[in-house]
């Protein structure tokens, strides 16, 4: 045990010694980073929390292939973008204290380490986003953003706002997210990775106050190592949750959806949607979790994951979790793995339809239910015809 | 059901309701009995190892066989993954042995048995008498093992299953009467390191059953084991073994019951089933240990491990439990799926109730082609008591066209308490169909729509299809042994949390 600890800590002292310099302010609250990671070290294989997903796949090296990514209407942010107007304010976060930063990260850990969230705390660069009206929507490209990202949100009561990350070309970027909404407010975060080199991990950290709308979409269209974290606080009563995905890894390549919801409220509502097509070589991963503490009563917890694959010598890799501590609640969790329908198959070939495209539109339906989940209909006509453009490029 | 329950949701059906407070509400098997008793030294070392194997008369070899497993058990740390939460075990202050005193020699037929000692399984329900069939109203025929703290106290009905080729009888006297197949088996589905709690049952277990059905055998009768802790500050640790050759049939069951005591005992059992081609095992437990008082003071802590290897082609064994008692619970019975077409499954009703824990559940481990599993478990948690499903299901590379069912529900019975699931899914190859399902929204609809088609309303059908075959499966428990699971069928799992 002791020496899985040291093999922890001597990766996060790595980590640790370079690590940038930063702000004063900045670097008083990354000290609390460091002793946190030199204390708990990084991730090993031999932690409950990363058995389906190795951390040594952080280090290994990839293939190279990069899919079109579409471009999405929005304004474009970087860690220097600095803006101001009475709906939304944008600072980069060297130039001003806020309590926000790693507060939810930190608060996290109680529910499992998130030690890649310390270390992309530690490099990376970022802004701080307040949204007090209608914030619109803000793109990130990671192609052109050169480090580590942080983004620190706060959406006002009755404020919206919506980000939409790409980014084709790979990177080894982390990603921390941490937004707070407050009552009424409404986030809206859609994530699209695609690139095969990628060795990503991307967290969202968010605490709801009442009548919130957080909905959270990603695609993966493939990935050496996508491993995307949300942690959810339900705090506020009549909450609504959502945070899906749909991965198409037909490229090999590893994606890992880990999502951790806590309902702490009255009759808050979450969802989980995650829609998996693995080919050889692929491995897809969820671990989801609803907890239900004992006080929120009235939860309707809802948990889907369906694993489709299209050919031997992939894995699919599920562990959907309940924990509930209140007794007036339902929740559910379903979770399905299997290859094709021959029967629709049949179907569909018997009314002329070619073999491959009859698995193209197959394929194209099963991702659906997690697409379905995005709040604006522009958006899910755009992630429906890019995934579509994705799925009929391929040979099934 | 009249009486007024508070702190109920809507919707939870007052007869399970009634039905599990009065689970929980007083331990009837909760009597001692006062038997002169004879102890090993207090603690745990090579010498108690030592002391325990010539007891039982073993050959050097079993002896072997425990000291290395208490080597590795040295060098292995207690688990810690599991969602209960208990005081650290002071594994030097138990004991490892009692026997009773009068079981020096062991008596020929129940017939020389202690009366003391018959009387304690009289007042337990335990029939240990070859009852003969009386004015020709036939009477199913059980033949039972009666474990006593460390030592079995006699098996009835010997000579009638021997007639039929059946071995019988307790795993020491196994020992000395079969060393070829004890050898040829024992430790070959849980191996000696496999887990802390197993590591310590292979050097310190002192007595349990040993069956053996020959080819093409259909058991005559159910075969049961009986397991009584009755000393104080004693840990039970049994080991059973039932290998069903090819072609062959058994059901056996087993139940347990221990006296009300302030502090915690431990029973720590290893259960090995081997099926070869073609074989059928039905192993069906009551587990009824004493589960504390309503503070949690005293109870059975009871860290088991139960494997079956299904080795041969067509091979079927099913695991059903009724789990009632034992203050903590870490249980996981499961199917280790290598012959082509074998099936496994899994059926669980577990109640806790007071402060009782339990974090049981079952593992499907698909090796072999076109393997079959089926879960299903019912959690019904009330008072302060915390209940979680505990399941892996992993399909390999190899194991083509195979197919899992899970089915888990859950019910929570006031808001103290907690029901909580935790299911592993691994699914390695194209061709297999795996289902997790823990709502009743969540049912097929194929089968949905069947009922419905016959005019059955949508929440008939539901509870038809969802509570369908585990009543079937409980109700099949022979009737000697099941009176709480009998009344437990009433539960239904409307309202259920998930």
């Amino acid at each position: 045990m002791n020496a899985i600890l040291e093999a922890k800590q001597s990766l996060a002292s790595d980590w640790v010694s370079s690590a940038p310099v930063v702000s004063d302010w900045r670097a008083a609250r990354l000290e609390e980073s460091r002793k946190w990671l030199l204390a708990h070290g990084g991730p090993h294989a031999r932690d409950h929390y990363w058995s389906y997903t190795d951390p040594k796949l952080l280090d290994a090296s990839t293939g190279s292939l990069n899919v079109a990514m579409p471009s999405f209407a929005g304004t474009a942010i970087l860690p220097t973008t600095k803006t101001s107007s009475d709906a939304l304010k944008i600072t980069p976060i060297e130039e001003a204290e806020n309590k926000l930063f790693g507060r939810l990260v930190a608060s996290a850990h109680g529910r499992g380490a998130r030690p890649l969230a310390e270390k992309t705390l530690l490099s990376a660069q970022g802004v701080y986003i307040e949204v007090m009206g209608d914030g619109g929507v803000l793109t990130i490209d990671r192609d052109v953003w050169p480090d580590d990202i942080y983004l620190g949100i706060t959406v006002a009561s009755g404020a919206t706002l919506t980000i939409i990350e790409t980014g084709a070309k790979s990177s080894t970027k982390n990603m921390v997210v941490e937004a707070e909404l407050a009552d009424g407010a409404s986030f809206h975060h859609i994530r699209i990775a695609a690139a095969l080199e990628d060795k990503f991990h991307a967290h969202l950290f968010a605490e709801l106050g009442a009548n919130c709308d957080l909905r959270s979409f990603s695609f993966s269209g493939a990935g050496h190592l996508h491993r995307f974290e949300s942690v959810v606080d339900l705090l506020g009563d009549n909450s609504h949750v959502s945070i899906a995905g749909a991965d198409l890894l037909m490229n090999k390549g590893h994606q890992d959806d880990t999502v951790y919801i806590t309902h702490d409220a009255l009759n808050c509502n979450s969802r989980q949607v995650f829609k998996r097509v693995v080919t050889e070589g692929a491995t897809s991963v969820f671990q989801g979790k609803i907890l239900v503490k004992e006080d929120a009563q009235k939860t309707d917890g809802y948990q889907i994951s369906q694993g489709l694959m299209l050919e031997d010598g992939a894995e699919i890799l599920s562990k959907p979790e309940l924990e509930i501590y209140a007794d007036d609640v339902a929740c559910s969790h379903g979770s399905t793995t299997s290859g094709m329908d021959e029967t629709a198959l049949f179907y569909l070939r018997s009314r002329g339809v070619p073999m491959n495209e009859a698995r193209q539109l197959l394929v194209r339906a099963f991702i659906e239910e997690a697409i379905e989940e995005i709040h604006s209909e522009d958006l899910r006509e755009q992630i429906g015809a890019m995934s579509e453009e994705w799925i009929f490029g391929q040979a099934l | 059901m009249t009486e007024v329950i508070d702190n109920v949701k809507d919707g939870v059906d007052s007869e399970t309701v009634a039905q599990v407070r009065e689970v929980g509400s007083e331990y009837k098997y909760g009597f001692s009995s006062d038997i002169e008793t004879e102890f090993a030294p207090m603690g745990l070392s090579e010498d108690i190892v030592r002391l325990i194997s010539s007891k039982n008369n073993e050959p050097e070899w079993m002896l072997e066989w425990r000291l290395q497993a208490y080597r590795r058990w040295l060098t292995m740390v207690e688990p810690d993954w599991a969602m209960v939460d208990y005081p650290k075990i002071n594994f030097q202050e138990q004991y490892y042995y009692a026997r009773p005193k009068s079981m020096d020699i062991r008596p020929e037929t129940i017939d020389d048995v202690d009366p003391k000692l018959l009387e304690t399984y009289k007042k337990l329900g335990i029939p240990l008498q070859e009852q003969e069939a009386l004015l020709g109203v036939k009477q199913r025929k059980v033949a039972v093992d009666a474990v006593f703290d460390s030592v079995s106290i006699g098996t009835t009905f010997k000579d009638e299953l021997e007639k039929a080729g059946v071995i019988f009888m307790p795993i020491s006297e196994a020992i000395q009467k079969h060393p070829e197949l004890v050898k040829k088996y024992l430790g070959t589905v849980v191996p000696q390191a496999d887990n802390f709690y197993a590591a310590l049952n292979c050097a310190v277990f002192s007595d349990g059953s040993f069956v053996y059905i020959p080819k093409g055998t259909k058991c005559p009768m159910e075969l049961s084991t009986y397991f009584r802790i009755n000393a104080e500050n004693t840990g039970q640790f049994e080991r059973t073994l039932i290998v069903a050759d090819e072609g062959s049939y058994v059901s056996y069951l087993e139940g347990c019951t221990a006296p009300k005591r302030d502090s915690a005992q431990l029973h720590a059992a290893v259960v090995e089933l081997v099926l070869l081609d073609d074989a059928e095992i039905k192993y069906s437990t009551v587990q009824n240990w004493y589960p504390g008082d309503d503070e949690g003071k005293g109870g059975i802590y009871n860290f088991v491990t139960k494997r079956a290897d299904c080795r041969g082609k067509n091979s079927h064994v099913m695991w059903t439990q009724v789990e009632t008692g034992s203050s903590v619970t870490w249980k996981y019975p499961s199917c280790i799926l290598r012959g082509d077409n074998s099936q496994g499954e899994f059926y669980s009703v577990a109640i806790t109730n007071n402060m009782q824990q339990a974090d049981t559940g079952t593992k499907m481990i698909h090796l072999g082609k076109n393997t079959k599993s089926r879960i299903v478990s019912k959690g019904i948690s009330a008072g302060k008591a915390q209940n979680t499903y505990r399941g892996l299901v992993t399909v390999h590379p190899k194991a083509t066209g195979s197919r899992n069912f899970t089915q888990c529900d859950s019910l929570l019975i006031g808001d103290k308490c907690g029901a909580h699931t935790v299911p592993y899914i691994e699914v390695k190859n194209a061709t297999s169909k795996v289902e997790h399902e823990a709502t009743t929204s969540k049912v097929d609809e194929d089968q949905l729509f069947y009922c419905r088609q016959r005019g059955i309303g949508e929440e008939d059908a539901v509870a038809l299809i969802v509570n369908g075959f585990a009543k079937e499966v409980l109700q099949a428990l022979p009737m000697e042994f099941a009176v709480e699971a009998q009344a437990l069928v009433k539960i239904s799992l409307e309202g259920s949390v998930g």
